[in-house]
């Protein structure tokens, strides 16, 4: 695999029709690696700009799966194994009035792994300097973002985006784009 | 013109910059005389509530109504309509969006936060009306010198999972929502706010490989939420279901607890977003359309519920149970028939104007509309729960309950803290879901005055 490049090539716009065609267009002229940034999203942004698919998905529906069998086993350990009580002499396991808490301990676990992966996945934190070049990147600005090695790469990135009818294209350092930077504040 | 402008209850006018500007604008103008009014209000009825509840730790619950044959009055009421208002939130953001009803985008926000602040107020009164309020530690399994656990063959125990995990899961959606909108509020503010907005925004850089993620997690949540909401209701109703009183031991409480809780949420919708969207001058956002479909929802789940109260009705007679007749001849006829007949109008003869498309579009109307959905889903509750325990099998049992000031106290002082909190949000944070209304704009910027047909 390439080396992780330092630098991108970013070309702005407000119009989301033109920015979803972008990628697509980027690609086929054969960009590796590219990415952008969305104030808001637009439908169909992941195939066009061919975006890397979520594991958020499956380590949810893993920790369900965990949180319904956690569930059950809490409770069967406690009412009968930790301290069986004779209740009108029912079965200890009654596993029917088990599944409400069974099936709450599964939402609980999910609901709590999608937000924890979402966090490690998007290496999102609370960073108090976190910022962005252009106010408007949140507001109405969209940027497709072209990696680059060399002079070479970044040249004809620039050459490729210019040619679009985008606002402004600029080159930026990759770690403006991590939610941990402290740089340039 | 193309099928998304028509659809759209949003106007062809409206623009991304402006968006954000307007749903933004209220979070730094200084509040208006209205907002200092409500404000006020709010925090006497808290003060009022807070007063009450100061008592009882010091007196005990024997100062409220219940009596031994009523043992369950005014506070579980509270309890359970609290927890209905709170799942209009998580259906608007969940249910809707998994079906792809766009137009939920203008009142999601305001609904989830009405959710949360709403499962704040209803887990104060489970927690209050349990007699020694500083064991309350005792409702959790937790590891203790007595090896005791929790009995999980009790509903009462399923409550205390399903009301924490709904509070839990429904306060982290609200908040991943949130994320995007509160760095474009870091974005666009300065000093210690915006260092406060970008460690609340977890460093949000909108990537795409972020939004991939942050859209497969919120879709994620809307799968979660959705049983969730369903299995709250339920387990709510299953307190009453699974016990044996006449009145209380049906079948149908789930699905109708459920559809009443949308109900009454529904009314509350109304009731903030009729006054909340003319204050902050949001109308271009959360216009008459969108409080239209609203009350389609409030006419549509009224019938649902009138079908449950005929249902019950015809199944006390058709069962021919001796008590069950006499407990709805008892709910119609006997000394709580002013409850049942507030009720009766409030829920299912009132929201019958809904019909006419006039009375949906009216905003009078409908905040009025609203105000009964909201006394007529609290009667209900107090039905169901007070008339059947005030006359159970023994005569000699049969007890007329009578709330105290201080029941009545304790809920004005919840509907304090309730706009309280929902005033605070409105001043706080974005009322309006930015990026998401953003995505659903008709025509998000003007392509289509230049463009005639792009689709």
């Amino acid at each position: 695999m390439a080396r992780r490049a330092k630098q991108f090539v970013a070309g702005f716009t407000e119009d989301p029709d033109l920015f979803l065609v972008l990628g697509e267009k980027a690609r086929s002229s054969g960009f590796k690696g590219i990415d952008c940034t969305m104030p808001y999203p637009v439908h169909g942004f992941e195939e066009s700009y061919g975006l890397k698919w979520s594991w958020v998905g499956v380590a949810a529906f893993v920790a369900l799966l965990t949180g319904w069998a956690a569930g059950f086993g809490m409770q069967a350990w406690m009412m009968n194994i930790d301290y069986p009580i004779n209740i009108g002499g029912k079965p200890h396991i009654a596993w029917p009035s088990f599944v409400p808490v069974i099936f709450e301990c599964g939402i609980l676990f999910a609901a709590l792994t999608t937000v924890a992966s979402l966090i490690i996945a998007g290496k999102l934190r609370p960073n108090p300097f976190a910022h962005v070049v252009n106010p408007r990147l949140t507001d109405d600005l969209f940027s497709i973002i072209i990696p680059f090695h060399n002079d070479e790469e970044r040249l004809k990135a620039e050459e490729f985006l210019k040619a679009q009818k985008l606002s402004a294209v600029e080159v930026h350092d990759f770690d403006l784009l991590d939610p941990r930077t402290v740089k340039g504040c | 013109m193309s099928a998304v402008l028509q659809e759209s209850p949003l106007s062809t006018d409206v623009r991304v910059p402006s968006v954000t500007k307007d749903v933004l604008a209220p979070m730094s103008a200084r509040p208006g005389l209205l907002w200092i009014v409500a404000f006020s209000l709010a925090v006497v009825a808290f003060s009022i509530g807070a007063i009450s509840v100061a008592h009882q730790l010091a007196h005990g619950i024997g100062i409220l109504g219940i009596n031994n044959t009523v043992g369950w009055g005014v506070y579980i009421t509270d309890f359970v309509f609290w927890v209905g208002i709170g799942h209009a939130g998580t259906l608007i953001s969940a249910i809707l969006f998994l079906f792809r009803q766009k137009w939920r985008t203008a009142i999601n926000r305001a609904a989830e936060a009405m959710t949360i602040f709403a499962v704040c107020c209803a887990g104060l009164f489970p927690l209050l009306h349990i007699g020694r309020n500083w064991y309350a530690y005792w409702l959790i399994p937790y590891p203790n010198k007595r090896n005791l656990w929790v009995n999980f063959n009790s509903p009462l125990l399923w409550d205390v999972f399903a009301v924490s995990t709904y509070a839990t899961t429904s306060a982290i959606f609200w908040y991943v929502g949130l994320i995007p909108d509160l760095a474009t509020v870091r974005d666009r503010a300065k000093g210690i706010k915006k260092m406060i907005f970008a460690v609340a925004s977890l460093g949000w850089k909108g990537t795409g490989q972020t939004w991939v993620h942050y859209e497969r997690a919120y879709a994620q949540f809307a799968w979660l939420a959705t049983p969730l909401v369903l299995s709250v209701h339920s387990i709510v109703s299953f307190d009453f279901a699974v016990s044996n009183l006449p009145g209380w031991h049906t079948t149908i409480f789930p699905p109708y607890f459920v559809a009443g809780a949308v109900f009454s949420g529904f009314g509350m919708v109304i009731t903030l977003l009729v006054v909340a969207r003319s204050t902050m001058n949001l109308q271009h956002l959360i216009t008459v359309d969108h409080l239209d479909l609203c009350n389609k929802v409030i006419l549509a789940t009224s019938w649902i519920v009138s079908l449950a109260y005929l249902t019950e009705i015809f199944v006390a007679w058709y069962s021919n149970s001796y008590y069950e007749r006499f407990q709805f001849m008892d709910r119609a006829f006997g000394d709580y028939a002013w409850a049942f007949w507030t009720m009766m109008f409030c829920n299912c003869a009132a929201p019958q104007v809904f019909w006419f498309r006039w009375a949906r579009r009216n905003l009078v109307f409908m905040f009025i509309i609203s105000i009964f959905v909201n006394i007529g889903m609290w009667f209900e509750r107090f039905n169901i729960f007070v008339i059947s325990l005030s006359s159970d099998f023994i005569p000699t049992n049969w007890n007329y309950y009578v709330p105290t000031f201080f029941d009545w106290a304790t809920t004005i002082g919840s509907f304090g803290m309730f706009f309280i909190l929902f005033l605070l949000f409105c001043r706080v944070l974005p009322v309006i879901a930015v990026a998401e209304i953003k995505s659903v704009l008709p025509d998000p910027v003007g392509n289509f005055t230049d463009k005639k047909e792009t689709h």
